[in-house]
């Protein structure tokens, strides 16, 4: 199997295990994305998000998470012949499978050896510096879990709540005005919102208040729909109260 | 804190330099000029390919929390040689989570101070000692080896051995598998345990 794809299928091991220790309907669809895979992609990265999501929630929830350590066998004994580590397999050999062995594979097209030529079998060696760091499968027909993942402002709901507690100000009026301004607005693919307005006002200067501040909100972390990234549109409140 | 220069980050490595699911951190700059330099783009000026902060690297990293955890994973630091950023790696190390594994990816080829400065944090040393014998070290790397020699020492009076990996490369016209013997044997006097012993293999 390429490289790639056994990194994806250890990774997604790695996730139903999350999901099975706390309980999280997770069912990811087989991949069929054919040619060259880079472990991740897009669609691995929204069930990630996902998964993180439904943690935040048991937490909110005051429930147990479980967590560390629980897929520690996992990646051990599918990496097996290539940890030379004290904790892990054989200690001794030369590495006679490249492509488990450091990325020995990647040295072709990237390096400008003297001679005599030398694939070193040095696990430190780094493939492909700049497409690695972020998940170069853009493909949006891979297909994924069944579930419908929502967006998400960067740290969760908590961290939502605070952000709005920090920024936002009464307006200065003589009205004794309190209660909630709904906002919507779409949560684009890159995560910045757009089309942000208000769909029930309380009075013209707090509507402009809850405006200013959503559009001072980070970008979000896109929504997902049947393993693709996509557009949603999402709605907060924005709640105005007199100290 | 400034920004390091970086020569990538390479994120869902499995087991190849730690436990669980890793990134791979690697720094520009190295002191040594390594005949079959792996990465030689680390000593070229002009192929940085990203100055970072401690905290846009750990923005990066913080995207597989749930993998470092779940796994026993988390960074390992190399590069190039990731010490000659010890201050950099200290400052990362004191933003993360406790349960995230640090591995160091090094020669050991720099001033103490700096092996001093992470060793607190390291869970895993994975050490490219290359050859004991100086006169081999010297004609392979173009430098010294006699900080080597001594950050060896102090790292097997100061840190548990069992963290440590020694790796001892059979290298194409620079050592003989005497000479990997003959290294092992030193090391394994100063209270060393365990010992990766591969060959360097020549294209045809």
């Amino acid at each position: 199997m390429e490289k790639g794809k056994r990194t994806c299928e250890v990774l997604k091991a790695v996730r139903l295990e999350i999901a099975k220790a706390n309980d999280i309907k997770y069912e990811p669809r087989e991949c069929h994305h054919e040619g060259p895979c880079a472990g991740t992609c897009p669609a691995c990265e929204a069930e990630v998000k996902y998964l993180e999501q439904q943690l935040q929630v048991r937490r909110m929830l005051g429930r147990a998470v479980m967590l560390t350590g629980i897929a520690v066998g996992l990646t051990s004994l599918t990496a097996c012949g290539q940890n030379k580590l004290p904790n892990g397999c054989e200690n001794d050999t030369t590495i006679t499978e490249p492509e488990l062995a450091g990325d020995v594979e990647d040295v072709d097209g990237m390096m400008e050896m003297p001679e005599p030529e030398v694939e070193e079998a040095v696990r430190g060696k780094m493939p492909a510096p700049v497409d690695t760091i972020r998940p170069i499968n853009n493909d949006e027909k891979v297909l994924t879990g069944v579930v419908e993942y929502q967006p998400q402002f960067p740290g969760g709901i908590k961290a939502c709540e605070q952000f709005i507690k920090e920024n936002l100000r009464y307006p200065d009026t003589e009205s004794d005005v309190q209660g909630r301004v709904i906002v919507s607005f779409m949560v684009e693919r890159d995560g910045s919102l757009s089309n942000i307005k208000v769909v029930r006002g309380l009075d013209p200067a707090f509507d402009e208040e809850a405006l200013r501040v959503v559009k001072m909100m980070p970008k979000w972390s896109p929504g997902a729909t049947d393993g693709k990234i996509s557009v949603m549109r999402y709605t907060i409140p924005i709640i105005f109260k007199k100290e | 804190m400034s920004n390091a220069p970086l020569i990538g980050i390479c994120r869902h490595r499995l087991t190849v330099d730690g436990a669980g699911v890793t990134t791979l951190v690697a720094f520009h700059g190295c002191p040594l000029r390594c005949r079959y330099c792996l990465n030689p783009q680390c000593l070229d000026a002009e192929k940085v390919w990203r100055e970072m902060s401690a905290e846009e690297i750990m923005d990066e990293l913080q995207r597989d929390d749930l993998y470092f955890r779940a796994t026993g994973g988390g960074v390992c630091f190399g590069g190039g040689e990731p010490l000659l950023r010890s201050e950099m790696i200290q400052e990362v190390c004191q933003l993360m989570p406790e349960e995230w594994s640090v591995t160091i990816e090094s020669s050991l080829n720099v001033p103490l101070r700096y092996v001093e400065a992470v060793a607190p944090f390291v869970r895993q040393w994975i050490i490219d000692v290359k050859d004991m014998n100086p006169d081999i070290y010297h004609r392979y790397t173009s430098i010294d080896n006699y900080r080597v020699r001594e950050n060896l020492q102090w790292l097997s009076t100061h840190v548990n051995v069992e963290k440590v990996l020694l790796r001892l490369p059979l290298i194409p016209h620079y050592n003989t598998p005497n000479d990997v013997s003959a290294s092992r044997q030193i090391l394994e006097n100063m209270g060393f345990l365990h010992f990766d012993e591969f060959e360097y293999r020549v294209k045809a």
